[in-house]
């Protein structure tokens, strides 16, 4: 047994526990490593095909495949539609651009003095949708405005653009193919799955333990505990604590791991009387059985691989009460 | 004077679409650091600095991922640090193409390997990489490091502007879209499908051009009116969210979340006690044979919730005092059924629960919203 001390907390974990979170914590960072080293090579790729093919506006190119990485840290997985999104994104925002500078701010420069303007609806729509496509949109267009703005390079709507386009396009690819080579990983959506859903389930056990915390207080409310016979804050805690605990390794019980917590509750929620139904601490126990048992039911057929909607109807009167009172 | 209903539904729509003004304060963010660029670009002129503007947008962004004055000035640290080795990198190695590409590699490499700053590191990346056109020497490497020096400065200077204007009036939309949804949600469960029934919300999450993948759940409700609630929650649990992690260096803005965080804690206890509620439709006529005061305390509720959201809104006194008699009338209802030997139905028991933390919880928020009126 390990006893580790934080500033806070003591937290005793087994030997395995130890071994599993450390073998985690390399695969994290053997993960990490992997996609820094796709980004560099993605851009150092770039980079030597600017310099060494000498290509007018060529620094577009590791400029595209940077902006393609920009989504690197918001979780990889759903690869697929992420670049979809990342390339309509960066080709409409370049056009976009290049046709504000052609048609107004050379026409007229008194255009320029909108760019302001234009990036705060711009950013007020990407804030209101959360969509990345427009976030891709909004910084790809700034480039080509600002050049125009403060540069006195032409930047013509035929060859230039049209150049920039098919950097833009090279830059893209070479994105793709580094994260399809180096970083595969990043083309399966099981890894961020599993860890969305991991989250999804903390997240659950985060609140049942709160509920827990504010509802047990030892101290303040110990007229809350029905009957002491039955049951103890104590107890009462501790079995809260065990349902927090399923809902936190609920990919545990995906793979088949069972446990005897709703049958302990169970017996708890026969023992107490018709009259003590009216107490708060009734309805506190009542509800962590039915997190428990839907727990149970959601591991077991994630298990058995035959998951279906109808199943878990959370409304469903009849389910809960056929759950409750078997 | 009235407002032209032009823009009555212009207002509307927008209130609609962005109704805790996150979006418009997260527009400003954006634009603030290059407006205040800008300014400093006119009033010095210097030629090819144009950078001085597009640098504080860029560094502006990673750093409104961290709560805390640290993680935000840590981040704007490693964005313009990371940069101006770029840059100079790129400036001082330009004749030797193989040798800076080498270098590139290695800068990028270090500097996306932090997991932690990686959104700036790649925003750092992306500005270096232009730097590649411009002339290069030891002299531009210097002026443009200048330049850069200027902009972390105004990225700096935006961040704590933003916060001294912004803070309160985002955490005000908020608690008042907190009670909005409240009140939609109590005002839902409270109602048969044929009342006519007032809601803020109607159209919660329903933006153009936005998609998202969680309404997929939502099959698994069978009605709309849970599935309303489903939005309501999962609003509940992510709005707000900066009130309690957001670190504020400005005395009245602290002052005012100190003030306003026991309110929305309260207003996520409410919601607690409304869920309680939530079947409230299935046995409405078994409630009102067992507690008949309860249709007239439910009435009395939402004019009661409505009046606090519109006291706390206008600044205004509204009365927001709940009938002690139909109250005293109902709990005695309560009292008499518990000792009589009636088998209650689960869902009344949760009413009944769920009905009286909500009296007491909604006593406790106006104690905190009303008194300074």
């Amino acid at each position: 047994m390990h006893v580790i001390r934080c500033k806070r907390i003591t937290v005793d974990i087994t030997t395995q526990e130890v071994s599993i979170k450390m073998l985690k914590f390399t695969e994290k960072r053997l993960l990490n490593i992997q996609e820094s080293f796709c980004i560099s090579i993605a851009i150092a790729i770039g980079v030597i095909i600017y310099l060494v093919f000498k290509i007018e506006h060529g620094y577009w190119i590791p400029m595209t495949t940077s902006i393609m990485f920009l989504a690197a840290d918001q979780g990889q997985g759903a690869f697929i539609k992420k670049t979809r999104d990342r390339v309509l994104g960066t080709i409409t925002g370049a056009l976009l651009g290049f046709l504000y500078v052609n048609i107004f701010m050379y026409a007229n420069y008194h255009w320029g003095y909108m760019i302001p303007l234009l990036w705060f609806i711009g950013f007020y729509i990407y804030y209101v949708t959360s969509n990345y496509a427009l976030l891709a949109v909004m910084i790809t267009m700034f480039v080509p405005m600002l050049l125009a703005a403060f540069t006195s390079e032409p930047l013509g709507i035929g060859s230039t653009l049209f150049k920039r386009v098919v950097c833009t396009i090279i830059g893209v690819s070479i994105a793709i193919i580094a994260e399809y080579i180096i970083y595969r990983r990043a083309a399966s959506t099981v890894l961020s799955m599993k860890k969305n859903t991991n989250d999804f389930f903390i997240t659950l056990s985060k609140f049942i333990k709160m509920s827990s915390d504010h509802f047990i207080d030892k101290d303040a409310k110990p007229g809350l505990v029905i009957d002491d016979s039955i049951l103890k804050c104590k107890n009462l805690n501790l079995l809260s604590n065990k349902v927090a605990l399923k809902y936190k390794n609920m990919l545990q019980y995906f793979d088949g791991k069972t446990d005897s917590c709703s049958e302990e509750l169970n017996l708890i929620l026969q023992k107490i009387k018709t009259s003590e139904k009216f107490s708060p601490t009734y309805l506190f126990i009542r509800s962590l059985y039915v997190f428990s048992i839907l727990a149970d039911d959601l591991g077991s057929a994630v298990y058995r691989k035959n998951f279906e909607y109808k199943d878990f109807y959370i409304d469903d009167k009849r389910y809960l009460t056929e759950k409750i009172y078997k | 004077m009235r407002t032209p209903k032009a823009l009555q539904f212009i207002v509307n729509r927008l209130h609609q679409l962005d109704p805790t003004a996150d979006a418009l304060i997260g527009a400003i963010k954006c634009t603030l650091p290059g407006l205040v660029g800008l300014f400093v670009w006119i009033y010095f002129r210097n030629p090819f600095s144009f950078w001085i503007i597009l640098l504080p947008i860029f560094a502006i962004f990673p750093a409104g991922l961290f709560p805390k004055y640290k993680g935000k000035f840590c981040s704007v640290g490693f964005f313009f640090f990371s940069l101006a080795v770029m840059q100079f990198a790129v400036a001082v190695l330009y004749i030797h193409p193989y040798l800076l590409v080498f270098v590139l590699f290695i800068l990028t490499f270090i500097a996306v390997s932090s997991i932690k700053y990686r959104y700036a590191a790649v925003f750092a990346i992306l500005c270096a990489v232009i730097y590649i056109e411009l002339q290069q020497g030891w002299y531009n490497g210097v002026n443009r490091l200048i330049g850069i020096c200027i902009a972390a400065f105004i990225t700096v200077a935006s961040i704590i502007i933003y916060e001294n204007i912004f803070s309160i009036i985002k955490i005000r939309f908020t608690i008042l879209f907190l009670m909005e949804l409240m009140l939609d949600g109590f005002s839902v469960f409270t109602k048969s499908e044929t009342e006519e029934i007032q809601i803020f919300n109607k159209y919660l999450f329903r933006r153009p051009l936005s998609i998202r993948a969680d309404f997929n759940i939502e099959k698994m409700f069978r009605s709309n009116r849970e599935k309303f609630i489903h939005r309501i929650l999962m609003e509940l649990i992510n709005r707000g969210k900066f009130i309690e992690s957001e670190e504020f260096i400005f005395k009245k803005n602290i002052k005012y979340r100190d003030y306003i965080y026991p309110a929305y804690i309260l207003l996520k206890r409410i919601f607690r006690d409304i869920t309680f509620i939530l079947r409230y439709n299935i046995v409405e006529s078994r409630i009102n044979a067992l507690l008949p005061t309860t249709s007239k305390l439910l009435e009395n509720s939402e004019i009661v919730l409505r009046n606090t959201y519109l006291s706390f809104k206008n600044d205004k006194y509204y009365p927001t005092l709940l009938s002690d008699k139909i109250v005293n009338k109902w709990n005695d209802e309560c009292e008499s059924l518990k000792i009589s030997d009636i088998e209650v139905e689960e869902e009344i028991l949760d009413f009944i629960y769920g009905f009286r933390c909500m009296l007491s919880d909604v006593k406790e928020l106006q104690s905190i919203l009303l008194p300074r009126r």
